[in-house]
């Protein structure tokens, strides 16, 4: 039975790989020369070859037709059309150019090769691919969870308003037609000829059919197999749009159906809801979501609002649906080995991926991560070396995560540690050190540690003696630190950073040593000036007020000092410093926050030195406070320490939710959603008495 | 229309006026010599050189683009197949189970 199911999966995966390089013409035959690429002039007439034959080239057929050895790179460009999936779209040629310090040092030439992708045909084919991944997860035909019809139609127009709301985004990429054969612009109403709106819209209808059935005998199961998120990441390549946010919404409106709602949940939500709604500014801009895309708004639409508000609703619903409804089924050995699996898989594919250009290329479109892998095995400008993940930081917090559970697990279940999941352990490793995460890697040993005194030592006292000489060596620690710099650099260190961010527009008097009052950190002075010379955010001006003139206690550093201090121990004045900068809120902006991955008018809606590029505020808890306000944050806080009260004893969940808030505070990855998905998941976990005893 | 047009012509500053075009039959596009000569198609294949912007965006209303492939309504052929597929899937299943 097991082998006839081992072959059709392996009939399934083979089906797959076909359909694959098909679409990208794989089998394609080369009628280019293989050019030797050493002159600039050979190399002008190759890049020019591929400009006046746009669309005519598959990738394969490109790297073919070239012999170098050069920086090259691929990109996916998403406004190509149905006819050009897979072919060439544009080469970015960067000439060698003199490096400003170097006497004979030139910089490499650098390619880009961008490879046109469409949005119908991604539909199609990615959600093919992930839905014969859903497959894969064994039925369970004893608890069959039939999904209402009408989700079908619920769903669809659900991602109608995604389409509508987000109109400035897709327009980008969207393309239709002329009864006369001439372009028209993008529509996105039901006009009789808006094939690209309703082939959106079909695929959906469709997509939704085909994921019902495969969930139905399969949703009780589904949990176990959460850990592949963090391989398998589910982002569309052309659109704003994640596979598993779609999947979850799905079963958060079963469980609406099925009437399994917490009234009182949702009744704050919809306070907050139409908090947010009274609060936007109707606004059709277009937001680079960049490496945070599929769950994050592109626009600042009322509609587009509603639709991640719902969304967003729907997302926690389903995690807590799934999990009530799996409860009899969660496995937390086979979550280890899953989580062990999924790890060990973005290691090793990160690493073929960085030698091998095609793998590269293929592995980001068919795992749909957010950004492509690195294309070396080296760190890049300073930054550590990611792999398939979208940043180094949420790819250490990930690999430290899956070292803490297995070793948790090992420690006090039993968990059966074989051979080969020590290999996985060593690869885990192998990446946390590429990641060069060092608050991972701290986390993870002080916790490790910490749960085996908590299983080894039986005698309370003597556990509680080495817990205090812990904490008492960390403080030491860190006082140490702060001994070693000056407090005062310290404790103005945000305040500097976020006022050298903001957009100042004021001829200053320099001093002897040329330094305006924003160097020598006059804040006296500054805020002194017109507001609209300074251009500070309100939570800037707020904060500088209470730094300058702020009442103090002798000898006793300020809560704003304190937290300066711990950022530039842990490398975050800049990042935060920017953050203050840019936050802007009215007040009730800042009591109920913008909403759910609201990014937009708090990216765009106040101008500081830094408008391009994606400078997110390198903390979750800052970005909660952006998306849900100071009173959602503490919300959220008072409910998480709450739940960890109530369930002081069951000591393995609350440490590794605990390791999650630790490293919120510094990094972003909350806003990714595999992250996210996993908080979420162990929150949830705390809740389940029944499941938490089984752990302990 | 001004984003396909900016696409295949280029950007300029020139802001067109196609309706002073149609109405006037004799109209002469004057050549601008620091444009370079772009080379459009239609339907049937007929080839064009144009040596302005303005001559440029004119046949890109009209129809006229660089790209073969832009003549095919790529949508419109995958949503007919789309709407088509399940047929096709329930005959060969229903033949199947037959047999």
């Amino acid at each position: 039975m097991n082998l006839v199911k081992i072959n059709k999966n392996f009939y399934k995966v083979i089906f797959l790989i076909f359909i694959i390089l098909i679409s990208f013409r794989a089998f394609n035959i080369s009628d280019t020369e293989t050019l030797y690429l050493d002159s600039e002039e050979d190399t002008a007439g190759w890049v020019n070859f591929y400009h006046n034959n746009i669309c005519q080239y598959s990738f394969f057929e490109i790297l073919n037709s070239y012999n170098l050895n050069y920086d090259i790179s691929i990109r996916y460009e998403p406004s190509g059309s149905v006819e050009c999936f897979g072919k060439n779209f544009w080469i970015d040629y960067t000439p060698e150019k003199k490096i400003s310090d170097g006497w004979k040092q030139f910089s490499p030439r650098k390619f880009v090769i961008r490879i046109a992708t469409n949005l119908h045909i991604d539909l199609i084919l990615q959600s093919l691919v992930w839905l014969v991944f859903l497959s894969f997860i064994p039925k369970n035909q004893k608890n069959l969870i039939e999904f209402h019809k009408s989700s079908i139609l619920f769903g669809v127009s659900l991602l109608y308003l995604h389409y509508l709301g987000e109109s400035n985004y897709y327009s980008t990429i969207g393309r239709d037609y002329y009864p006369y054969l001439a372009y028209r612009d993008f529509d996105n109403s039901f006009i009789l000829d808006n094939y690209f709106l309703y082939t959106y819209l079909l695929i959906f209808i469709y997509f939704f059919y085909i994921l019902n059935t495969i969930l139905t005998s399969r949703l009780v199961n589904l949990i176990n197999y959460f850990p592949f998120i963090f391989c398998l990441y589910g982002t569309y390549t052309s659109l704003n749009l994640n596979f598993f946010v779609i999947v979850l919404s799905l079963i958060g409106i079963t469980s609406l159906f099925n009437k399994k709602v917490n009234l009182k949940f949702l009744l704050i939500y919809i306070i907050f809801f139409s908090f947010w709604l009274i609060n936007s500014e109707d606004m059709s801009t277009n937001f680079d979501v960049d490496k945070i895309k599929g769950f994050v708004n592109t626009s600042q639409t009322n509609i587009s609002l509603f639709y991640w508000g719902i969304t967003f609703y729907l997302v926690l619903l389903g995690v807590s649906y799934l999990i009530s409804v799996s409860k009899n089924n969660i496995n937390l050995d086979l979550i280890t080995k899953n989580l062990l699996i999924s790890s060990s898989l973005l290691v090793v594919i990160g690493v073929i991926g960085a030698i091998n250009l095609p793998i590269n290329f293929l592995s980001f479109y068919i795992l749909g991560h957010n950004k492509n892998g690195m294309y070396t095995l080296q760190s890049v400008e300073g930054n550590s070396w990611r792999g398939l993940f979208p940043s180094a930081e949420a790819a250490g917090e990930f690999y430290g995560f899956v070292i803490l559970f297995t070793l948790i697990a090992f420690i006090t279940r039993n968990f059966n540690l074989k051979t080969y999941h020590l290999v996985f352990l060593l690869l885990n490793i192998y990446g946390l050190y590429k990641a060069n995460n060092a608050s991972a890697i701290i986390t993870v040993l002080i916790l490790i540690f910490v749960v085996l005194v908590k299983f080894k030592i039986v005698n309370k006292k003597k556990r509680n003696v080495i817990y205090l000489c812990l904490f008492i060596l960390i403080m030491i620690g860190l006082i140490f630190i702060i001994f070693n710099n000056s407090f005062k650099t310290l404790s103005g260190s945000v305040m500097f950073e976020a006022v050298k961010a903001s957009n100042i527009n004021y001829q200053f008097e320099l001093n002897e040593y040329n330094q305006s009052a924003v160097e020598e950190a006059n804040y006296a002075l500054l805020l002194s000036l017109p507001p609209e010379n300074t251009n500070f955010s309100n939570s800037l001006t707020y904060l500088l007020n209470s730094y300058t003139y702020g009442n103090k206690i002798d000898n006793f550093p300020s809560a704003l000092s304190l937290i300066s201090s711990v950022s530039y121990l842990i490398n975050r004045s800049e990042k935060w410093g920017i953050f203050i900068a840019k936050y802007n809120p009215n007040i009730l902006e800042f009591i109920f926050g913008y909403g759910p991955n609201q990014l937009a008018e708090y990216y765009l809606g106040h101008e500081t030195n830094y408008q391009d590029g994606l400078v997110l505020p390198h903390s979750t808890l800052l970005t909660f406070l952006i998306f849900f306000g100071i009173l959602g944050l503490l919300s959220i806080f008072f409910l998480i320490t709450y739940l960890l009260k109530e369930n002081f004893n069951e000591f393995y969940l609350n440490i590794l939710v605990f390791y999650f808030l630790i490293n919120f505070i510094k990094s972003d990855s909350g806003l990714y959603f595999s992250t996210f998905l996993t908080f979420l998941i162990l929150v949830k976990f705390t809740k389940e008495k029944k499941l938490l005893q089984k752990i302990e | 229309m001004k984003k396909i047009i900016e696409k295949i012509c280029g950007t300029s500053k020139i802001i067109p006026d196609f309706n002073e075009i149609d109405s006037s039959p004799n109209y002469v596009f004057n050549p601008d010599t620091n444009y370079q000569t772009i080379t459009l198609f239609d339907s049937e294949g007929n080839v064009v050189n144009l040596n302005s912007w303005l001559e440029c965006a004119y046949y890109v209303r009209g129809g006229w683009t660089n790209n073969i492939s832009d003549f095919i309504n790529g949508e419109q052929i995958l949503f007919i197949a789309l709407l088509i597929s399940p047929i096709i899937y329930l005959i060969i299943n229903k033949k199947l189970i037959k047999k």
